[in-house]
C-alpha cells in the first residue's frame, strides 16, 4: 500500500501553493504547483503506481469539488446553472448530488437532495420535474427529463452505500422503477428509452421516436438494474450502443444530439438541430466512465474530435455536412474528449486539460464529472 | 501519475510517420504501384479484371496465384496491359459534387481526413462551405481508414520493421477494443511486409522454389517500391531454369521504374543472372536517352565488356567479348583516350598472344608518361614477342617506376644471362642489374646473377652474389653455388661447413658432394663453363694412356671458343667411326651446352654418370644446365 500519511498535506499545501516545492527526504515526490507526482512516490511497479494515482486522483478530485461546489452549490442545495438565466434542472441536480456522493461530501449530499426532493419530485409518478425557475421560484416545465432521473437515482444508490442510509436507498428504487415504467419502451428498433415520459413518442413527432443517446447514462446502468431488476436494462445498454453505431452520420460519422427512430433508418430528428453538440459531448464521456467492452468500441469514433492542447475544435459540428460551427469553447468538454483518448489509446491526458477550470456550470460540471470517472474507475488517465 | 508522458512522443512521431506516409503514398508514382507481371493471371476476376492481361500478351509464365490488389489506378496503360478502366468510379458523392470537386481543393481536406483529425476535418469543411455555397463534402472521408487513431502506434512500429510488434499491438487494442478491426491499408501493408521478410530470407538461403511461391502469392511485392524484391525473383527465375520469366522481371524494371541507380543495378545484376547475351542486349536496348545523347546504359555496357576482358585476360572462365564489343570499347579507348581501357585491351591482347595488338595498346597507354602496370605490359609483351633486345631496353628504362618493374627487369636480364641463346648484357646493362637486384633483396636474382659470374670465372665475385641470394632467401640453386665456389677457392673449411650445412636440406648437395669425391682435392673439380675449365686443364682423351691428336686438336679448337668448329670436329671423327673416349665426350656436352641444346647436353652427362665415367665432370655439366634452366622455370 502506498498511501503515504504526509501525502493528504503534502497535497494540501501543493494546492494552495504558487511555486514549486521540494519535499525533504528522497522518499518524497517531486511536485508540481498544483499535481502531485504520485507515480514517483511509489516504488512497487505497475500496480503500486496505479494505485498512488487513483489515491492521488480521489483527493484531487475532492479539493476540485469544495471549490466547484462554492460556485455551483447554494447554501440551500440547488446546483446553478449560471448560463441559463440562474435556473436548475434535475439532471444539474443529479449531477451534484453524484459529485458529492463521490467526493464523500454527505453534508452537501443531504442538502442537495433535499433541496431536489423537495423541489422537483412534484410529480405523481415519481420521476422529476425537470426545470426549477428562481425568476418564478416554481417548477417552470412539469415534464421529467430522464438523464436527471437517472442521474438522481444513480446518486442515490452511491449515497446510501457510502453514507449507510437506506432511505437513500429505497428512493432511489422508487425512481429506478418509475424509470422503467414509464421511460423504457420497445419499439421497432428494440428497447428504448425515452428522453422524457411527454413529447418523443411516434405520435408526438412525425419522425419519432425519438432518443437522445447522451440520456443513455451508460455507466449507471449496472446499478439501475440493481436497484429495479424487474427492467432489462442490459437489453437497454445494448441497444443504445447499437443505435449510436448506426447513427453515425456524415462525412465524419458522428450522432446527432437528437436521434429520430421513425424512419427506415435511424436519422437525426427533424425538429432538432442535426448537430452533434452540448447533448451528443456526453456520450465519449459516459462512454469512458462505463469502460465496458462495448463501450470502449464504441469510444473509438469520438477519439479524433478533439486531440490535445495543440489542436483544433472541439467544436459543435453539423453531422450531415460534417462542418463546424461554433468552438465547444470549455475546459470540460476539452477534458472529456481527452479521457476518451486516455481510455481508447493510453494517451495520457495533458496537464493543463486537468487543471483548466470553468466559469460555467455546463463545461465545468463535464470536467467534474471527467474527474469522478477517472478517481474511481480510470486513474492511469490521471 | 503521467507515466505514459513517453506515449505523447511516440505518438506525435507516429503522427510525423503518417503524415509522411500519406505524402509519400500521394507523390509514388502511379505505374511503380503496379506489380510487376512476372506472374500474371491468366483469368481476369475480382480485383484482377482491372488489370486484364492482353490477349496478345499470351506469356509463358503463368503461375496460378492470387489476384493482385492494385493500389492506384493508373491513366496509362502499361506495355502488358489493356488499357485499364477503374473498375468503379470514385465513391462518394453525386455526378454535381463530383464535378464541383474538380474545381475545389481538397488536398487540406484529403490531407486532414488521413490523419484522423476530425477537428481539423470539420473546420475545413466549414470553411469550404462558406466559400463555395451549396457545396457538400465526400461522404468518403473516412470510408477506408478505420479508426485511425488506434494505428498511429502500429505505424510508428510497422517503420521500425517490427511486424511481430504491429501483429502483438492489434492484439493488445482488440483486448481492449471488442470488435475493432485495423485498417486494410494496415493489414495489407503488414502482409506484404512480412511476406517480403519471407522472400528475402528464403533467398539468402538460396531457397529458389520458396521465392518464387512467396512472390507468386505476393505479386504486389513486385513493385518499384522494392526493386529488390523483384531481383531476387529474376534470381530465382534464373536459378530455377526460367529465364525468360527472369528477363520478363528485368523488363519491368527497366521499362516500369524510374529511379536511375536501381535501373543500373538492375542492368548489372542481369548481366550476372543471365546466360543470353541476347537477353541482355535487350535489355540495354531499354536504356533511356540521357540528354548528350548516349544511353544511361552505356557504362553499364563498357563496364561489362570490360569485365569480360578482364576475366579473359586474368585467364577466368566467363563469357566471351564479342569482337563488336572489343571494337567499341576500342573506340572508346582511342576516342575518350581512356588510358585504363587502353592498359586493359592491350593485356586482354597480350593474353591472346596477340603481341601486336598489345604493343599497340601499352604504346598508347605509355604516351603521357610512364605507368607501371603499362610499363610491365610492354616488356612482357616485347618479351612475348621474342625483341629481347628492346624488352631489356626497356625494362631497365622503367625499371624505378616500382617494386614490380623492378622485378620484371632482373627477371629479363637475368634470363639473358643464363640464356646461352640470349644477346649478351652489355656492362651497363650488368652494373644496373646488379643494382637492381641489391635494391630489390633478390634472392633469385642474386644466384643467376652469381652463376653468370662464375660462369665468366668471377668465381670470388659468384660467391659474394651466391651469399647474398642464400641470406635473401635460402635457396638450393646458392646453396650448390656457395659449395662450388668454396671449392673452386680451395676454402675447404667453407666448404664443409656448407656441405654439413646444406646436404640434409638439399638431396642435391649429398650427391654432389659425394660426386665431387667428398675431400678429393680440388683437382677433381672442373670448372662448369668449359671453355675456361678446359683452359686450365687440359683433357686427358687418351684411352690407353697415350695421346689422342685428334681429341687434343678438338679440345684446343673447343678452349679457343670455337664452338662450332669443335662440334664439327666431334662429329666428323664420330662419322670415321672412331671411338670416343670419355674425356672428349665432356668436350661435346660442353660444346651443346655453349650452342643452348641445354638437353642434348644433358643426356651426354647423364650417359657419362650412367656408364660411371667422368664422374665429377659429368655432375658438373647436369647441375649447371639444371641452374640454367631455373630462369626457364621463373618465366612459367
Amino acid at each position: 500500500m502506498i498511501v503515504r500519511s504526509g501525502l493528504a498535506g503534502l497535497f494540501v499545501a501543493m494546492c494552495l501553493q504558487a511555486s514549486p516545492t521540494r519535499a525533504g527526504t528522497e522518499t518524497q515526490a517531486w511536485v508540481t504547483p498544483q499535481r502531485p507526482l504520485a507515480s514517483d512516490a511509489s516504488s512497487s511497479g505497475d500496480q503500486g503506481d496505479r494505485e498512488a494515482n487513483a489515491q492521488v486522483a480521489r483527493m484531487w478530485f475532492k479539493a476540485e469539488w469544495q471549490i466547484y461546489a462554492s460556485t455551483f452549490v447554494t447554501a440551500d442545495g440547488r446546483i446553478v446553472d449560471n448560463a441559463n438565466g440562474n435556473v436548475s434542472h434535475s439532471e444539474g441536480q443529479g449531477y451534484g448530488m453524484l459529485l458529492a456522493a463521490l467526493a464523500d461530501d454527505s453534508e452537501r449530499f443531504e442538502k442537495i437532495w433535499q433541496w431536489t426532493e423537495g423541489h422537483m419530485m412534484v410529480r405523481p409518478d415519481h420521476l422529476l420535474s425537470w426545470r426549477w425557475d428562481p425568476q418564478k421560484g416554481a417548477i417552470t416545465d412539469p415534464n421529467n427529463a430522464s438523464d436527471g432521473d437517472i442521474l438522481v437515482a444513480w446518486a442515490l444508490a452511491k449515497a446510501a452505500q457510502r453514507f449507510n442510509r437506506p432511505d437513500y436507498r429505497a428512493s432511489a428504487v422508487v425512481i429506478a422503477g418509475a424509470i422503467g415504467a414509464t421511460l423504457i419502451k420497445t419499439s421497432d428498433r428494440g428497447l428504448i428509452l425515452l428522453p422524457a415520459a411527454q413529447g418523443f413518442t411516434h405520435e408526438d413527432q412525425s419522425d419519432g421516436p425519438v432518443v437522445n443517446l447522451s440520456y443513455w447514462v451508460f455507466p449507471a446502468f449496472s446499478t439501475l438494474k440493481d436497484l429495479a431488476p424487474a427492467y432489462d436494462w442490459e437489453a437497454l445498454h445494448a441497444n443504445g450502443l447499437k443505435l449510436l453505431s448506426l447513427s453515425r452520420f456524415g462525412p465524419l460519422r458522428l450522432p446527432p444530439d437528437w436521434l429520430a427512430l421513425g424512419g427506415q433508418t435511424p436519422a437525426p430528428a427533424e425538429k432538432f438541430p442535426s448537430q452533434f453538440g452540448y447533448n451528443a459531448i456526453r456520450i465519449p464521456l459516459y462512454l469512458a466512465w462505463d469502460s465496458t467492452p462495448p463501450a470502449r468500441h464504441a469510444l473509438s469514433g469520438f477519439v479524433n474530435l478533439w486531440r490535445g492542447p495543440r489542436s483544433a475544435g472541439p467544436y459543435v459540428i453539423d453531422v450531415n455536412s460534417g462542418s463546424a460551427e461554433q468552438v465547444l469553447d470549455g475546459a470540460g468538454y476539452r477534458l472529456a474528449l481527452a479521457l476518451a483518448r486516455c481510455v481508447s489509446l493510453d494517451s495520457p491526458i495533458d496537464e493543463q486539460v486537468i487543471k483548466s477550470r470553468d466559469p460555467l456550470y455546463y463545461p465545468d460540471t463535464l470536467r467534474m464529472l471527467s474527474l469522478a470517472a477517472i478517481q474511481e474507475r480510470l486513474p492511469q488517465c490521471f | 501519475m503521467f507515466l505514459k508522458r513517453p506515449l505523447l512522443v511516440t505518438a506525435m512521431l507516429a503522427l510525423a510517420v503518417t503524415a509522411i506516409r500519406s505524402q509519400a503514398a500521394n507523390s509514388d508514382e502511379a505505374p511503380s504501384q503496379r506489380p510487376a507481371p512476372i506472374f500474371a493471371d491468366a483469368s481476369a476476376d475480382g480485383a484482377a479484371a482491372q488489370f486484364k492481361v492482353a490477349p496478345s500478351a499470351a506469356s509463358p509464365f503463368d503461375l496460378p496465384a492470387s489476384a493482385p490488389r492494385p493500389a492506384v489506378q493508373a491513366n496509362t496503360a502499361p506495355w502488358q496491359f489493356s488499357a485499364p478502366k477503374p473498375a468503379a468510379d470514385a465513391p462518394g458523392g453525386d455526378p454535381a459534387s463530383k464535378s464541383r470537386e474538380g474545381e475545389i481543393d481538397l488536398t487540406a481536406l484529403r490531407y486532414f481526413a488521413g490523419q484522423g483529425d476530425l477537428a481539423r476535418v470539420a473546420a475545413e469543411i466549414k470553411r469550404l462551405r462558406e466559400k463555395h455555397p451549396g457545396w457538400e463534402p465526400p461522404q468518403d472521408l473516412f470510408a477506408q481508414s478505420g479508426d485511425s487513431a488506434f494505428e498511429k502506434p502500429l505505424w510508428d512500429l510497422f517503420a521500425q520493421h517490427d511486424y511481430d510488434g504491429v501483429r502483438a499491438g492489434i492484439e493488445a487494442i482488440q483486448d481492449k477494443n471488442p470488435g475493432w478491426q485495423p485498417s486494410s491499408d494496415l493489414t495489407d501493408k503488414l502482409a506484404l511486409a512480412e511476406a517480403n521478410d519471407k522472400l528475402v530470407k528464403a533467398s539468402d538461403a538460396q531457397q529458389w522454389g520458396d521465392v518464387i511461391d512467396i512472390a507468386a502469392g505476393n505479386k504486389m511485392l513486385l513493385t518499384c517500391a522494392d526493386v529488390d524484391a523483384i531481383w531476387r525473383t529474376a534470381e530465382a527465375l534464373a536459378h530455377t531454369d526460367d529465364e525468360p520469366r527472369a528477363l520478363e522481371a528485368y523488363r519491368y524494371i527497366l521499362t516500369s521504374c524510374a529511379k536511375r541507380e536501381e535501373r543500373l543495378a538492375t542492368v548489372q545484376k542481369a548481366s550476372q543472372i543471365l546466360k543470353s547475351p541476347e537477353d541482355l542486349d535487350a535489355l540495354l536496348r531499354l536504356g533511356r536517352r540521357l540528354p548528350n545523347g548516349t544511353s544511361e546504359f552505356e557504362s553499364v555496357r563498357f563496364d561489362l565488356i570490360r569485365q569480360k576482358l578482364g576475366d579473359a585476360a586474368a585467364g577466368k572462365a566467363g563469357p566471351e567479348a564479342s569482337q563488336a564489343e572489343i571494337d567499341a570499347l576500342a573506340a572508346h579507348a582511342r576516342n575518350a583516350n581512356d588510358r585504363g581501357d587502353q592498359q586493359l585491351l592491350g593485356w586482354f591482347a597480350y593474353s591472346r598472344k596477340d603481341f601486336v595488338q598489345a604493343e599497340n595498346w601499352f604504346t598508347l597507354a605509355l604516351q603521357p608518361g610512364p605507368d607501371p602496370k603499362a610499363a610491365e605490359g610492354l616488356v612482357l609483351t616485347l618479351r612475348g614477342a621474342g625483341k629481347i633486345a628492346d624488352a631489356q631496353r626497356l625494362a631497365v628504362q622503367y625499371a624505378g617506376l616500382g617494386p614490380l618493374n623492378r622485378k620484371l627487369m632482373i627477371e629479363v636480364l637475368t634470363t639473358a644471362l643464363s640464356d646461352p641463346a640470349a644477346t649478351p648484357l652489355s656492362p651497363d646493362d650488368l652494373v644496373t642489374l646488379s643494382q637492381a637486384i641489391d635494391l630489390a633483396k633478390s634472392s633469385e636474382g642474386a644466384q643467376l646473377y652469381a652463376w653468370h659470374l662464375y660462369n665468366a670465372n668471377d668465381v670470388a665475385g659468384a660467391a659474394d652474389w651466391f651469399r647474398k641470394s642464400a641470406d635473401w632467401q635460402q635457396n638450393e640453386a646458392a646453396a650448390i653455388g656457395l659449395i662450388v665456389t668454396a671449392k673452386r677457392l680451395h676454402n675447404m673449411r667453407d666448404y664443409a661447413d656448407l656441405v654439413a650445412k646444406y646436404r640434409d636440406v638439399y638431396p642435391k648437395v649429398a650427391a654432389l658432394d659425394a660426386a665431387m669425391g667428398g675431400a678429393r682435392g680440388i683437382a677433381a673439380l672442373r670448372a662448369p663453363a668449359p671453355a675456361q675449365a678446359q683452359t686450365n686443364s687440359p683433357v686427358r682423351v687418351g684411352a690407353g694412356g697415350g695421346w689422342d691428336k685428334n681429341a687434343d686438336a678438338i679440345a684446343k679448337t673447343m678452349q679457343a671458343g670455337k664452338v662450332d668448329q669443335a662440334l664439327a670436329m666431334l662429329e666428323e671423327r664420330r662419322s670415321k667411326g672412331l671411338a670416343e673416349p670419355s674425356g672428349l665426350t665432356v668436350v661435346r656436352g660442353w660444346a651443346l651446352y655453349q650452342k643452348g641444346d641445354w638437353e642434348g647436353a644433358k643426356q651426354v652427362f647423364a650417359g657419362l654418370q650412367a656408364k660411371q665415367q667422368q664422374v665429377e665432370d659429368a655432375e658438373f655439366g647436369l647441375a649447371t644446365i639444371e641452374h640454367a634452366e631455373l630462369p626457364a622455370a621463373m618465366r612459367r
